[in-house]
């Protein structure tokens, strides 16, 4: 469990990464955090000829907002949004669903970028990214390019990244006043991939009624899954028992899961449902709370 | 027996702690040798199939590949590898010669300058390949029409038999009920962090190999040299490494010999670690794989009158020693209670997987979990308290020693009292009040309860039932346990002892009882390792034995230090013999303690002094014992013909556990929220080490009840060949446990010690199981007959209920 042979490059600045992934094409990989990645080379499931690491480069790594959108550099180690101030007061989703992401000897490592740039179908970020509504930029020879969430994770670890580019910054935009969330997982140890884990992003007015809905699910096919019905259920409605069913229902009719050792098809299909629901649930409440505060 | 110790039995921290806390021990990697090469292997990635050709001529030209070996030419230069059953027509080898038997096994080596190197070469290696259909399922492979995997040897079943122990037939036919179950134990196994190594040196000139490995059984040298075609004095393995991690399945026979004939071959040291996927899919360390037919007949109140045990055992494609564990169950084959008759009929099955093992408790863990199983099977159809079923059926203290249907003789315990304890601990009474407030709380709680023998301390006569001939240390076979004491001349103390360890304790016991017996300071001990030509006769850290063992050794070599240093100290003092004793590290009269010598006066006489030593004394104080085990030397003539019976164990601990589990009912997430567990292992030498014993195995026990499997495709590839999908109970699974013993001294000991290693694995599973079921008893009612139990097959099983889909 030795990689294949590689040539290592670690250059100081965007522009020259660019400029040697341009060079060797497909046969560089670009390295971040290392946490898919280096298990991969060992297996040999990889074999680039050139290895470019990232990590020297200085300035991927901010945690700012910008115009209402939290910019995280592609770089910034997962631990870090978990503990960031900003992210957990005006993004609590995602300090909430970073502290599951493996754990924290792999958060210190795994970067934000380097997670949705390998998009494992059942990782949190992606769907994460997907529930926000957030975009990443790509920067390649001729320029920077912002791709939204949805048109980014093409099918199972395939991203719309082309050759020659890469993930510079990662954009979530903040949810407004009123806002609640809730994330759920299941997975079989603490730590592990989950089997199913729901983002789940509702807006409330002061009548308490929807006007601002995201659910994202992953873990129930090649890339996270947007749930459609929620805005046409809830928009307008004060989210209770029924329409929060209907919505946990029609994620899972809507989600197309596999099976493997850990979950079948069918048992992720009823997660999806009983995830759902949950994470709904606990986002009402916290969006009730805030929407009354206004 | 004294009860008032200062060392036996006392809080003593291990010793070993610091250096691996400190990351300082040193395991095989740490094992570096000037020129040293590194091995890499092949795979087979067809699970059954005739290797047609190897060329290996663009491997072998890449820079710093030394060699490049195949099955073919590994097989003229050594012996096949002995098995444990009679299988003469079943030829095992490191690498397959000319036919694969399981994807993953290994079919050609590398020897390069790099581990990278050596895994470059092995990929440019081509082999062509002849498929043949595999056979992955051991029911299956006894059927009639099978893919055979040894042609030579004509069928897959590697052994079988049936043997009634008392009237069975009888049993069943006064019995008021009868119940059939049928269980599955999944494969999983022990998966330490550290795969398996070696680092073999041949020595030309000497003719002779150096080897150090990571293994727990000090037998491999004369395993080596039958192999390997050498005089076993010219094998010379080092058991100075720490084994990082074992419970049993450290064995590495093929990896060993494999390291030795490729550092022969290459007259240079090879070392050879396996990776991940080496060891999980072809490292020989999978636990045992177990489908149970099971038959219990009882009288209405819930009294058990007879046991039916059929059971196929997945060996995988060779038969290891791992094989052997259908044996061992025999010795406890009635679990803690008075069934007087069991028919026993075990069915040994070779398939497409890599072999299988010894793990933690040798085959018992499975047979206590149908035991235990078909007894929660008889509770449930008769409506008994599952405690309860059991006190009706425990063998009574008074009752020691009490011989068991097979002729193995239960030494002494007390297990009501333990089954008592451990419900008292964990406020069995008032579980209807906790599941009544869980679901409350919208979770379903349930309580487990299962007992365990725990025979400790194994001699080979428990293997006269496969009549292997050809079996190394089998047969009517002693497995004593030696020691070498040498009090030196400042009298500060070195024991040897002649095999290695994987985390039991093994310095920190045998000092502490140096230091009860030669009345010295933990300060003045030195724990060392002898190597196998270091004349410390050992056997191996396996079933329960080696605190027992190792106990009673140093009893011995220190009686026979004290005996010649009495004599010096009797001579010096001008009294006899009888009345100089050692008392606070003085040879004292005992009649006049004012005249006395010191411990180091009369050690420096036993070196330097002929003057003061008795006449035709030999100086020096080195003294070897050999502990043998009370229960070798049966032999199967020792019975009437046909009449197979056994006694191979010593003493025989017990265990009871009671786990409580919450499940949700709508993920199904099963989690234990709290663990009781009550054991009795006789007297304790370190009670600490036992603690770390007796939890660690039962993590092993919710690995097996909850998380490990490794997972085969049916066309026999290996699905869960690394950490990624094989899971392992971590730091974060340690529910929150809460441990009492007892004390039952084992009376054929002189310490009144039993065996701790491997109670809490052989409980654990069936104890769990038993909780899950208990939490689903209310809204399904379902049985649970297979492990692991994951939320999917929960989920798959309750849908099969009507109420659940509702």
């Amino acid at each position: 469990m030795k990689p294949a042979p590689f040539t290592y490059a670690a250059p100081s600045t965007v522009e020259d990464a660019i400029a040697l992934l341009t060079a060797h094409g497909d046969s560089a990989k670009v390295l971040a955090g290392g946490q898919s990645l280096m298990p991969m080379l060992n297996f040999r499931l990889l074999r680039p000829a050139y290895l470019i690491d990232l990590n020297r480069i200085q300035g991927l790594d901010v945690v700012t907002e910008r115009d209402g959108v939290l910019v995280v550099g592609a770089l910034t180690r997962q631990r870090r949004l978990e503990q960031s101030d900003l992210v957990r007061q005006h993004y609590p989703l995602l300090a909430e669903a970073a502290a599951l992401i493996g754990h924290p000897a792999t958060r210190n490592r795994g970067t934000v970028g380097g997670s949705l740039v390998h998009a494992d179908p059942a990782a949190e970020l992606p769907a994460l990214l997907l529930a926000y509504g957030g975009s990443v930029v790509l920067q390649g020879a001729q320029g920077r390019r912002q791709v939204p969430a949805a048109e980014f994770f093409v099918t199972y670890l395939t991203t719309a990244v082309e050759p020659g580019e890469i993930l510079v910054e990662v954009h979530f935009p903040r949810w407004p006043q009123g806002t609640g969330w809730g994330f759920v997982e299941e997975s079989r140890r603490h730590g592990d991939f989950a089997l199913v884990g729901v983002a789940a992003l509702l807006t409330c007015d002061a009548q308490r009624r929807c006007t601002q809905v995201a659910v994202a699910l992953t873990g129930v096919g090649g890339v996270p899954h947007l749930v459609a019905e929620a805005a046409t259920i809830l928009h307008g409605q004060v989210p209770d028992a029924a329409t929060i069913a209907a919505v946990a229902q029609a994620a899972a009719s809507s989600v197309e899961p596999e099976s493997d050792i850990h979950a079948s098809a069918a048992f992720r299909r009823h997660l999806s449902d009983v995830l759902t629901r949950r994470a709904l649930h606990t986002a009402a409440e916290r969006a009730f709370q805030t929407a009354h505060s206004l | 027996m004294t009860t008032s110790w200062k060392w036996i039995g006392q809080h003593f921290p291990p010793l070993e702690d610091k250096r691996f806390v400190l990351g300082k021990g040193r395991y095989i990697n740490d094992v570096v040798l000037p020129g040293m090469l590194h091995l890499a292997t092949l795979p087979s990635p067809h699970a059954h199939a005739v290797i047609k050709r190897i060329d290996t001529h663009e491997a072998a030209r890449l820079p710093g590949v030394v060699k490049i070996i195949t099955g073919a030419e590994l097989s003229a230069v050594m012996d096949a590898i002995p098995q444990n059953l009679f299988l003469p027509n079943v030829r095992w080898y490191p690498l397959a010669v000319d036919k694969a038997r399981y994807a993953g096994e290994w079919v050609a080596a590398v020897v390069a300058s790099s581990r990278y190197l050596a895994e470059d070469a092995a990929e440019r290696i081509v082999v062509e390949y002849e498929p043949l259909a595999p056979v992955v399922d051991p029911e299956q492979a006894i059927e009639p029409g099978a893919p055979v995997l040894h042609e030579a040897h004509g069928s897959n079943i590697a052994f079988q038999t049936s043997i009634d122990f008392g009237d069975v037939e009888g049993a069943f036919q006064q019995a008021a009920h009868v119940f059939a179950g049928k269980y599955r134990w999944g494969r999983h196994s022990g998966v330490p962090l550290e795969t398996f190594g070696c680092v073999a040196a041949w020595d030309d000139l000497q003719e002779m190999i150096d080897v150090w490995a990571s293994q727990q059984n000090p037998q491999i040298t004369e395993q080596i040299a039958r192999t390997l075609r050498l005089p076993t004095h010219k094998v010379r393995v080092h058991m100075d490494v720490d084994i990082g991690g074992s419970y049993g399945n450290k064995r590495g026979r093929k990896q060993i010999f494999l390291t030795c004939v490729a550092s022969r071959m290459v007259g240079r040291p090879v070392k050879f670690i396996e990776d991940r996927m080496e060891n999980m899919a072809a490292g020989d360390a999978h636990g045992p794989d177990r489908v149970w037919h099971v038959k219990i007949a009882s009288d209405p109140q819930g009294k058990i009158l007879g046991l039916d045990l059929r059971v196929i055992d997945d060996a995988g494609a060779y038969a290891g020693r791992g094989a052997m564990q259908i044996s061992k169950p025999l010795t406890a084959l009635v679990g803690p209670y008075t069934i007087p008759a069991v028919r026993y009929t075990p069915i040994s099955v070779l398939t497409c997987k890599t072999n299988q093992a010894p793990y933690n408790g040798f085959g018992q863990a499975p047979t206590n979990f149908a035991i235990e199983r078909a007894l929660d099977m008889v509770a449930r159809e008769l409506h008994l308290d599952r405690a309860e079923i059991r006190f009706r059926n425990f063998i009574q203290p008074h009752q020691f020693p009490y011989e068991i249907p097979t002729g193995a003789t239960y030494d002494s315990g007390n297990y009501p009292a333990v089954l008592q304890k451990v419900l008292e601990l964990s406020g069995y009474a008032d579980m209807a009040a906790r599941k009544a407030a869980a679901r409350q709380r919208g979770k379903r709680l349930g309580v487990g309860v299962a007992a365990c023998i725990e025979p400790s301390a194994g001699a080979g006569s428990v293997f006269n039932f496969f009549r292997n001939p050809a079996m190394i240390g089998g047969g009517g076979g002693d497995v004593g346990e030696g020691v070498r004491l040498h009090v030196d001349v400042n009298g500060n103390v070195t024991a040897a002892i002649g095999f290695q360890s994987a985390g039991q304790g093994h310095e920190t016991v045998v000092t502490q009882l140096v230091c009860e017996t030669l009345q010295v300071e933990p300060s003045q001990v030195l724990v060392v390792r002898a190597d196998s030509t270091g004349g410390v006769p050992s056997v191996a850290t396996t079933g329960s034995r080696m605190h027992l063992m190792l106990g009673a050794a140093v009893l011995g070599a220190a009686s026979k230090i004290k005996d010649k240093m009495v004599a010096i100290a009797s001579q010096t003092l001008g009294i006899e013999p009888s009345l100089v004793e050692l008392r606070e590290g003085q040879f004292v009269a005992r009649l006049l303690p004012s005249l006395r010598i010191s411990f180091t006066d009369v050690a420096r006489i036993a070196y330097r002094r002929a003057d003061l030593r008795p006449a035709n004394m030999e100086p020096g104080l080195v003294e070897t014992y050999v502990y043998r085990n009370p229960k070798s030397g049966e032999r199967e003539d020792m019975f009437p013909e046909g009449a197979f019976r056994t006694r191979g164990y010593t003493s025989f601990a017990f265990a009871a556990h009671v786990p409580v589990v919450e499940i949700d009912p709508e993920t199904l997430h099963i989690d234990i929220v709290q663990y009781f567990m009550v054991h009795d292992c006789g007297v304790q030498m370190n009670p600490q080490i036992v603690d770390g014993l007796v939890y660690g195995g039962t993590m092993r026990g919710i690995d097996a009840a909850l998380l490990s499997e490794f997972v085969y495709s049916d066309n026999g590839q290996l699905l869960s060949q690394s950490f990624m999908d094989h899971l392992l109970a971590s730091a974060m699974e340690v529910p929150h446990f809460t441990m009492e013993s007892l004390c039952t001294p084992a009376p054929g000991h002189p310490l009144g010690a039993k065996g701790a290693g491997e109670g809490g694995y052989m409980t654990g599973p069936a104890a769990i199981i038993n909780a899950i079921e208990d939490a689903l008893a209310e809204d399904y009612g379902v049985s649970l007959t297979s492990i692991p139990i994951t939320p999917t097959r929960l989920y798959e099983l309750l849908q099969a209920v009507p109420a659940a889909r509702a």
